[in-house]
């Protein structure tokens, strides 16, 4: 069951230097229960896709255009009263960094509370038995307590536990994490991705996943689209995208990144560099982006701009060479 | 192969108030750590926040003042050298931060950033000469001559990162710190990057103080590393061993702690429970028992001290691999 349906999704800022496409023409899915992690550097749109889909941008600076269906219902025609009911109800929001996401003069079990009690009708009491119930399930240890405690009396991990804490209170159908690990230490980010896991089991929530860490999609996603420059390039079961990389890009990153234990299989050679820096988003392209640092770009690659062909059933690639590259 | 930096012993506490009472309290950062880095070679001190990994290296640099302790330089000690003095001493050693947005001087152009330290080192004659000497730097980071007259913010992350180097090389540095210098930047710069440094100690012969929380960017670069927990080291060896066949609890778990990417991949991952404590009460024996699965009674009484094991040098600090040593 289509969960998601997000089609000809596109977010332009208008800027004093012009017009800035953050995403261009995106389509995906997300059925129910699945992990979809969005893949990408800085810059390829990513959050902002996440963010025009939640209508979380100031929307007197910028331009969403196409259409978001959450379970059939259009999201970018719903008032701000609508969102808020969906935010936090149907759709769990989890960010980078929870300091910031979190009241800081507010104890951690009222925020919590206060989040439950916004979309139930219960009795303060109850919301804060609750919470301390979801404190426990995400694995913070002495809930009582630290309900008590304010956000900077906890450590990042815990932090980002409470994050979790609260974002599924109301358990949501839809969890949308965005870079949740990225700001922890290895041996926590272990932890917290262990959670969401087992989270991810009890309360059979799809996981929009948006993060540049390949190791962490490799263990989380069941599906990923890798984006550049606002669009998405490839699109592909996780397996797939792994086992068989179409997109010169897609390529390129896996090569870019270090696997550990590469120095006992005498792999340390060079790593695979990818030339130059990711455009500039205020430049209007012709052609794929990603060709002025395709090491296999032809003429056709700087004057139009490949569409996605379907390689597989279950793999997308927007590359005039994508049908060449299956057979060779 | 003759040592370019030895650290023996090296302490950095600080002093903190705790409480509404200000009562003080000492923050152990760094707790009596010594390594040294041998000529060209690749040293990484690895480690989760607020281990003292970055602390080790200010205090190498002299930007904090160590605690106790002695640090020697190509056999000359740092540590106790008035800080006026330290200027001869750091031509031979020098930093590349890990944020090359605010490690630059936005108001400089990328010409009198490189020459600056050729300048203070009164390594050129002329202007003209100097300018030569800036093309040259910029060549071996990889960058365009043209570059010179730009200023920073007109570069790319990646690109700014190449421009510290370039600084950092100006004084012909015997060794380097490289405190996350990698870190902050996209997959694929990152990757560049990380082959700059690779071409630079073969081309110069340089030695690299590798500071990163990044193990598999550690493992590809490195010759051999140090694992930092709480302000000390609790293991020291080289890269083979380290990746091969870790010996202590803690590094076993950073180890397995790291995702794979490799849908398919089997994985024996080793969690650990809580989170590292704080460095104002360290805990009392071994630093690490509080999370360590293997901990047994004697770990909370007896602090275990860096010992040898037979294999290469290899050395850790945990009462489990006690009757391995010689």
């Amino acid at each position: 069951m289509v969960l998601l349906n997000v089609e000809h999704l596109s977010t332009i800022f208008q800027t004093s230097r012009g017009d800035l496409r953050a995403v261009n023409d995106l389509s995906f899915r997300v059925s129910k229960g699945e992990t979809v992690a969005i893949v990408g550097e800085s810059g390829s749109g990513k959050s902002v896709s996440a963010m025009s889909i939640m209508r979380l941008l100031d929307e007197s600076r910028c331009r969403l255009s196409g259409k978001v269906e959450l379970k059939g219902r259009d999201l970018l025609s719903a008032d701000e009263a609508a969102m808020r009911a969906i935010r936090g109800n149907q759709v769990g929001l989890i960010f980078q960094e929870p300091m910031t996401a979190l009241n800081p003069v507010v104890t951690v079990g009222r925020q919590i509370a206060e989040a439950a009690r916004l979309h139930e009708t219960m009795t303060r009491r109850q919301a804060a038995e609750k919470a301390i119930e979801m404190l426990t399930r995400v694995g913070i240890p002495d809930p009582r307590r630290r309900a008590n405690e304010y956000p900077h009396q906890l450590s990042g991990g815990m932090r980002q536990r409470v994050m979790i804490a609260m974002a599924l209170i109301c358990r949501p159908e839809l969890l949308i994490a965005d870079e949740p690990t990225t700001a922890l230490d290895v041996t926590v980010q272990a932890q917290i991705l262990d959670l969401m896991r087992s989270l991810r089991e009890q309360f059979g929530s799809a996981i929009i996943l948006i993060t540049h860490d390949l190791g962490v999609v490799a263990e989380m996603a069941d599906r990923v689209i890798i984006m550049y420059a606002g669009r998405k390039v490839e699109e592909g079961t996780a397996e797939e995208i792994f086992a068989r990389p179409r997109h010169p890009y897609t390529k390129g990153l896996l090569g870019a990144v270090p696997r550990l234990g590469s120095s006992l299989e005498g792999k340390t050679g060079r790593l695979v560099e990818i030339e130059g820096t990711v455009p500039d988003p205020r430049v209007a392209t012709v052609g794929c982006a990603f060709a002025p640092r395709c090491r296999g770009a032809a003429d056709i690659c700087r004057l139009s701009q490949p569409g996605l062909v379907r390689t597989r059933s279950d793999h997308q690639v927007a590359c005039h060479f994508a049908t060449e590259l299956v057979v060779a | 192969m003759s040592s370019v930096l030895e650290v023996f012993n090296l302490k950095k506490y600080y002093l903190v108030r705790t409480g509404l009472f200000g009562r003080s309290a000492q923050v152990h950062a760094v707790d009596d750590v010594s390594f040294r880095v041998e000529a060209g070679e690749t040293l990484s001190i690895v480690g989760e926040s607020g281990c003292g990994k970055s602390t080790v290296g200010r205090t190498i640099l002299r930007l904090v003042e160590p605690t106790a302790g002695e640090i020697y330089l190509d056999g000359w000690r740092v540590d106790t050298v008035p800080i006026q003095g330290m200027r001869r001493l750091r031509k031979k050693l020098q930093v590349v931060y890990q944020d090359p947005f605010s490690s630059l001087n936005p108001r400089l152009s990328v010409r009198d950033i490189v020459a600056e330290p050729l300048e203070n080192f009164g390594m050129g004659q002329s202007r003209s000469e100097i300018d030569d000497q800036v093309a040259d730097l910029l060549d071996k980071v990889r960058l365009p001559r043209d570059a010179m007259k730009r200023l920073s913010h007109e570069f790319s992350g990646g690109q700014r990162q190449r421009i510290g180097i370039a600084r950092a090389l100006a004084p012909k540095p015997d060794i380097i710190i490289c405190d996350e210098a990698v870190s902050a930047l996209d997959v694929s710069v990152k990757a560049q990057i990380v082959n700059l440094f690779t071409d630079l100690q073969q081309e110069l012969g340089l030695a690299l103080l590798f500071i990163s929380h990044d193990l598999a960017i550690v493992e590809h670069l490195t010759h051999r590393v140090a694992v930092m927990y709480l302000g000390q080291i609790i293991e020291i060896g080289d890269r083979r061993t380290m990746f091969s066949a870790p010996k202590h609890p803690y590094t076993q778990a950073l180890l397995s702690s790291i995702p794979i990417a490799d849908p398919k991949a089997k994985r024996n991952r080793l969690v650990l429970n809580g989170e590292v404590p704080s460095p104002i009460n360290p805990p009392s024996g071994c630093r690490f028992r509080t999370r360590c699965p293997q901990a047994f009674d004697r770990c909370a009484v007896e602090m275990p001290k860096l010992a040898q094991l037979r294999v290469d040098g290899h050395q850790v600090a945990c009462h489990l691999h006690e009757g391995q040593s010689d």
